[in-house]
């Protein structure tokens, strides 16, 4: 369990730093649970570049209907790992 | 499959009209993955009209807003031949945004200024593009990445109108 938990940080950080990326913010700023649209001024396209930018790095597939819930961090890596199995 | 069309073909996939249709030629298209276009510049366009009597030849550079126009209007009609990215019916296409754009020089009157656009990806109801516009050759400006967005017409409309 220790092994999964370490992995589960590293694709959790891999996040961190797109998201940081595209919001235009240090990696640092962006918390677990801190709201990219209250807390650091995300608007609709920012949510639409993130969800490309995971796309393309993970190869997978994530439906327009899952933006409105990407809004955090934790949210995000839900949805990701959910479409990339990462579950299984 | 690749396409060669000038400014008769390009306004039925564009809505943009004189005096700011600003593509004359589409020198190679291919749907969903690039587009190379040319713009003419001349010091009869109007935006040359008040430029002084006195002014200098520098004074002549194209506007940076307006290349930059002329890019985004390759990257539309990349987007609209063949349908990839344009809009439906009911649908209308939007300006997103754009980063990492870099102007490098200048385009003046006699130049003939190429847009390359290459469409990156495609997802969300959103297309991204990348590319540069270059004049002989050397880039003058580089796109780092554009978004065009297609919503519902429904959605522009405004409420209470009749």
């Amino acid at each position: 369990m220790e092994m999964s938990t370490a992995v589960q940080q590293e694709q959790l950080d891999e996040i961190r730093e797109i998201v940081a990326e595209v919001l235009e913010v240090e990696p640092e700023e962006i918390t677990e649970t801190s709201n990219f649209a209250n807390d650091h001024e995300a608007d609709s396209l920012r949510a639409i570049e993130i969800l490309a930018r995971l796309e393309k790095k993970y190869k997978v597939e994530i439906p327009q209907s899952d933006l409105p819930k990407m809004e955090n961090l934790t949210a995000v890596y839900q949805i990701l790992a959910e479409r990339a199995g990462w579950l299984d | 499959m690749s396409a060669t069309f000038g400014p008769g073909t390009a306004k039925t996939l564009i809505p943009h009209r004189y005096p700011i249709l600003l593509v004359d030629r589409v020198l190679e298209v291919t749907a969903g993955h690039g587009i190379s276009t040319v713009k003419a510049v001349t010091c009869n366009e109007p935006w040359y009209q008040d430029v002084p009597e006195d002014a200098e030849d520098g004074a002549y550079a194209y506007p940076t807003a307006l290349l930059i126009e002329s890019w985004c209007q390759s990257a539309a009609l990349l987007a609209a031949h063949g349908d990839q990215g344009g809009a439906g019916e009911g649908e209308v296409v939007l300006f997103g945004g754009m980063s990492k754009v870099t102007v490098h020089g200048q385009a003046y009157p006699g130049d003939l200024v190429r847009h390359d656009v290459k469409l990156v990806q495609q997802t969300a109801g959103a297309t991204f593009f990348e590319g540069t516009a270059s004049v002989g050759g050397e880039p003058i400006l580089t796109v780092g990445q554009a978004v065009t967005l297609v919503k519902p017409a429904a959605a522009l409309q405004a409420t209470g109108a009749s």
